[in-house]
């Protein structure tokens, strides 16, 4: 039992986060990760503790499809009440960053929340593929296995997730370019902030 | 930005984002890990519970069918082997040694009157 706590306790926030990612809604984030540890917990706690992981992630993933299916079929049936189901949707917590430099911190500020909300905006299949492949380190067959579908499936989506993502970080940039450019009153053209510029979360850029 | 730069920078905003989860939130999951754990230590009660009270019903129902069915038999066998071992033990008293030898061993008997029958066929035919 103190074990399932334990395994329970280091993955819980991540599941949150990737449940809010697929659901933009913290309320039902919450109910998603819950149901996912007691079904974890209810179910499948006797198997050895190795298979916890892939276990829950295969029932969290199920779980966010399930959501993800009702979710589609209220929208069906209650299509005038879209635009009150958008603003119930939660904004995307800026990850707090703190860094010495304001110029550095703002740009990696942007950066976060941009990529974020670009992950945010993923469909879903290709967001929790690239999350599991990407943020849970799995490989392409164990996303396969927790998501249920082919191996190819899963680098197809993890490849247009990346499209996607490098296109939305494209236009960042190039938004970030325009208004440097526009502050200092230098022409833009040909030069790029990707050279010589701290990159997102304060990596250096090559 | 290349492929690599992007998933670092992906994987360190998702980090810090989790990082920075308010305190309602974790006490949020906190609860529900709670009650996740206590539905586990119901359902395990309840199943040993379930368990317990399938072992007795089943041993009160096997208790029964040996009283009913098997201790019966058992009884009467048990008068019967009394009274056929005191049988048994009058005939065998009455039998000589050849005749005993019959009785112990009744297969080499079937097998020897079989033989002796086959011998006295193929003997007549011969004659005849």
């Amino acid at each position: 039992m103190h074990d399932l706590n334990s395994f329970l306790q280091s993955v819980e926030r991540r599941a949150f986060r990737m449940a809010q990612l697929a659901t933009q809604r913290e309320a039902d984030a919450l109910d998603i990760v819950q149901e996912a540890m007691m079904k974890l917990a209810c179910r499948y706690a006797d198997k050895p503790s190795e298979e916890w992981r892939p276990l829950f992630y295969r029932i969290l993933e199920n779980t966010i499809m399930d959501w993800h299916r009702k979710e589609t079929i209220k929208k069906a049936l209650f299509f005038w009440r879209k635009e009150r189901n958008e603003a119930e949707r939660d904004t995307t917590p800026s990850p707090q960053i703190s860094h010495t430099d304001p110029a550095d911190e703002l740009w990696t500020h942007q950066m976060g929340q941009h990529l974020l909300a670009s992950i945010e905006a993923l469909p879903v299949k290709q967001q929790q593929c690239f999350v599991l492949r990407n943020w849970e380190g799995m490989s392409v067959r164990e996303t396969a296995e927790i998501m249920g579908i082919k191996e190819t499936s899963v680098k197809s989506h993890y490849f247009r997730a990346i499209e996607k993502l490098r296109t939305q970080h494209r236009a960042l940039d190039n938004n970030a370019q325009k208004d440097s450019g526009e502050r200092l009153g230098t022409p833009t053209s040909g030069t790029s902030l990707n050279e010589g510029e701290p990159s997102a979360l304060g990596e250096p850029r090559p | 930005m290349n492929q690599q730069q992007l998933e670092n920078a992906s994987r360190d905003a998702l980090d810090y984002s989790v990082t920075s989860l308010d305190l309602d939130t974790q006490d949020a999951l906190r609860a529900a890990r709670l009650a996740a754990l206590q539905e586990r230590r119901q359902n395990y009660t309840l199943r040993c519970s379930g368990f317990s009270a399938w072992l007795w019903s089943a041993g009160i129902a096997c208790s029964a069918w040996l009283i009913f069915t098997l201790l019966p038999e058992q009884s009467t066998l048990d008068f019967g082997s009394e009274a056929d071992s005191e049988a048994e033990f009058i005939l065998l008293t009455s039998l000589d040694d050849t005749e005993l030898d019959i009785v112990e061993d009744l297969d080499f008997a079937y097998w020897l009157s079989q033989h002796m029958e086959t011998a006295t066929t193929s003997g007549s035919d011969h004659n005849g």
